[in-house]
């Protein structure tokens, strides 16, 4: 044991001192705090006050927009002789667009719906046309409703949204609040996690492997420990390695964006609010849920949340975390041993990685119905099971298959290991030599 | 006494048998040379020696017991194949091999530090291994294999790739591990200083043994009767004078002065062979060719009787 654990250690500080690691390490959180700031950033920026020049000969239909002005897109009229003077002059003007709205008569909203053009000099934001597009099409509705003699309030009434809740109901009759939208997030967040984790270590220990066969070194680690040894102190080590750079990039990650927080100003720019100036884009949206919708909603994610069965998502997460890796490990450590460079190890990579695609690209249809046979054999099998049992861990499958899959999972990683134990052992001290599947299948049988 | 036994060790890979049936002893505080042609199956014996790989049946025995892992420690190896980890530093590296071996921290340290000094590469340490030259690499090597002073030393092809400064150094080490009471097995397929180094041979063919015990032992065993003759005189009349009894092998001029070789025949002794070519010719000189382990390790490998080599190739 004490030989394995000094494996662990350089393989450890051998990886964790290297530019490479340092690097990627801040340069992650970095990156994901630039993600969740940057969006708030720019609706700073976006901040700049747009004026639009409105050229509305019949005076229809300013006024309304007049009325729907906000902080951020203001409307001034023009005179229909000025739109040259004002299309040559943007800059001067301070103009952000000419909205340039036909002729036309009160009963008559063919002109407006189709010959109404915005023009600018630079392209123009999609959120600014859609709003003025709202605007307008709303104003049209309106005056269509008034003219046949409706009134607008009782058709905005019969615009109702269902907002339905869904709940469930288990043995003991203790009801949960559920929200499939949030399930399938953390579901794909835990799966994709699980996804890279494993094929990035996975090729990291691939890649020590064959360096120590290139480099000839290996004959003269295996004349002091076991092939086995070697290989598990690397597995091991590199999971380490993977595990501090994850907890380091949580760790960043959460300090940046707090401070980013705290620097940008939480009250206004906190991204709910964000989320809400969005939304505020199309104020004159009828199917645009109102504010209290979004409170509403919001509640009720948060009580889903809280029904999440966490200990167990969070249990499971670092059962198939561990396993999942030590299994593919194993797999890539045996293509290391056996193959002689990059280029050939290519051949064998594509076949064990196969499954982990797979299940990758079936995590979208195991969402659809999370339950099903699909979704079932997948979270059992335990190339799969890693990612697919993660992705329905948020929806609570029943205890059982969850046990099922862990049992499978670990008696599938120790004969895993015990098979590319065999088939490193000896690949590690054949050299120049191409290896074949056929030769795999061989070395398995030879004698220790 | 036999500080390592190894008794009818065979070694079957899918299609090949590495080793059949093969079995050496090499004597406590003796260098053991391994010989034979490449591919003989000299490193699969040795891998087995050191626990790399398992034989198919036979057993190794270790100071009289049965080899298991706890023997690694008595045992260093520096294998055909060696290299280092490129990207790590010189000092580091050699402690972590050291640390493998059972040193602990401190005692590789010091040993280390020794070893460094002795060999001048100390200024390396902090070095990595990829600026390192490649004779300074085989002398960190080399202090890795002995560093942990055990009991038994094996060398897998030496000399291959070193520069014959590093050659003579690693050479002279060797021989003075032997000194102090270190037993070595040393394997190789060139012959050159195997005389000069080894106590005992064994000699390995297409994954037998064929031949082994002590080296002035075999290289007399192999001697057959041939002797050299450096005169002055007629090669007709020296030819005649040995008209029954005797063969001549080969012969040679140089600087006016003849030499025979002389294979004797029957019952006839050296001094028989003097007397009859006395009265011929002015003998300048006069021994027995004893065949070098070269020429046995050829002859037995080829098939080819010994002698009738050009005598400049001998000892």
């Amino acid at each position: 044991m004490g030989k394995i654990s000094l494996i662990i250690q350089r393989e450890y500080i051998t990886r964790v001192r290297k530019p490479a690691f340092i690097i990627m390490t801040i340069l992650g959180p970095l990156l994901f705090g630039a993600i969740t700031v940057l969006p708030i950033l720019l609706a700073q920026v976006s901040d700049e006050v747009r004026t639009i020049a409105v050229s509305d000969p019949s005076m229809l239909y300013y006024s309304a927009l007049k009325e729907k002005e906000t902080d951020k897109i203001k409307f001034v009229h023009i005179e229909p002789s000025g739109i040259n003077s004002a299309l040559q002059n943007f800059e001067t003007n301070n103009f952000y667009a000419v909205l340039d709205i036909p002729i036309t008569t009160q009963g008559d909203f063919n002109q407006v719906k189709n010959y109404t053009r915005l023009i600018s000099s630079k392209s123009i934001g999609l959120g600014v046309r859609s709003y003025i597009e709202n605007v307008l099409t709303e104003e049209i509705r309106s005056r269509e409703l008034e003219t046949s003699g409706i009134d607008k309030k009782l058709v905005d009434k019969t615009l109702q949204r269902v907002n339905i809740k869904s709940v469930e109901i288990d043995d003991t009759g203790k009801q949960k609040e559920k929200s499939a939208e949030l399930n399938m997030a953390i579901g794909i967040l835990l799966g994709v996690l699980i996804y890279f984790f494993i094929f990035m270590y996975g090729n990291m220990i691939m890649r020590g492997v064959m360096e120590e066969k290139t480099s000839r070194i290996v004959e003269v680690i295996v004349s002091s420990v076991k092939p086995f040894q070697l290989m598990l102190g690397k597995i091991i080590g590199v999971g380490l390695v993977g595990l501090t750079q994850f907890v380091l990039w949580v760790v960043l990650s959460a300090t940046i964006a707090t401070a980013a927080q705290t620097m940008v100003g939480t009250d206004k720019y906190d991204s709910q609010n964000v989320a809400k100036e969005i939304s505020s884009q199309q104020p004159t949206d009828p199917m645009q849920k109102d504010n209290a919708d979004v409170s509403l909603e919001r509640g009720q994610a948060l009580n889903a949340i809280m029904e999440l069965p966490f200990g167990k998502i969070v249990f499971s997460f670092i059962v198939y975390f561990i396993l999942g890796y030590l299994l593919y490990g194993a797999m890539f450590a045996a293509i290391g041993g056996a193959v002689d460079n990059e280029t050939d190890s290519q051949q064998f990579i594509l076949p064990i990685t196969l499954p982990m695609i797979f299940g990758f690209v079936m995590m979208q249809f195991v969402l659809n119905n999370p339950d099903g046979p699909v979704a079932f054999w997948l979270s059992i099998i335990p190339l799969t099971s890693p990612i697919i049992m993660m992705v329905r861990m948020p929806f609570d499958p029943p205890m059982w298959q969850i046990a099922l899959s862990m049992v499978s999972l670990a008696v599938t990683f120790v004969f895993v290991t015990w098979l590319a134990g065999r088939i490193y052992r000896t690949g590690i001290l054949m050299y120049g030599k191409k290896t074949s599947w056929r030769e795999l299948g061989k070395w398995l049988f030879y004698k220790g | 006494m036999n500080l390592l036994e190894a008794t009818n060790i065979t070694k079957r890979y899918h299609n090949h048998t590495a080793l059949n049936n093969v079995s050496i002893a090499v004597p406590t505080g003796t260098v053991y040379g391994l010989l034979g042609p490449n591919g003989a199956g000299k490193t699969s014996l040795i891998r087995i020696i050191n626990q790399i790989t398992g034989p198919d049946s036979g057993e190794v025995k270790f100071n009289g017991v049965h080899l298991s892992p706890k023997h690694v420690e008595l045992i260093g190896y520096m294998p055909e194949e060696r290299g280092l980890y490129r990207k790590m530093a010189v000092g580091e590296q050699a402690l972590y091999l050291a640390r493998l071996k059972g040193l602990s921290r401190q005692e590789a340290q010091k040993r280390l530090k020794y070893w460094f000094e002795k060999m001048e590469i100390m200024p390396w340490w902090k070095k990595k291994v990829e600026e390192l030259s490649k004779g300074m690499a085989q002398k960190v090597q080399f202090v890795i294999t002995v560093l942990h002073e055990p009991p038994l030393l094996i060398f897998d092809e030496p000399f291959s790739g070193f520069d014959p400064v590093n050659a003579e150094l690693v050479k002279n080490e060797i021989l003075e591990l032997k000194k102090k009471g270190s037993t070595i097995i040393f394997s190789t397929h060139r012959m050159e200083s195997v005389e000069e180094m080894c106590d005992h041979i064994a000699l390995i063919n297409k994954s037998e043994k064929i031949l082994d015990g002590q080296v002035k032992e075999i290289r007399h065993r192999f001697k057959n009767n041939l002797y050299e003759v450096d005169f002055e005189g007629n090669w007709i009349s020296f030819s005649n004078a040995l008209w029954a009894g005797y063969e001549l092998v080969s012969k040679h001029e140089e600087d006016g002065i003849n030499r025979a070789q002389v294979r004797l025949l029957g019952a006839n002794t050296p001094n028989d062979l003097l007397n009859a070519v006395l009265p011929v010719c002015k003998v300048h000189g006069f021994k027995e060719l004893i065949p070098t382990v070269n020429e046995i390790f050829i002859s037995l490998v080829t098939g080819q009787p010994i002698g009738g080599i050009p005598t400049e190739n001998q000892a």
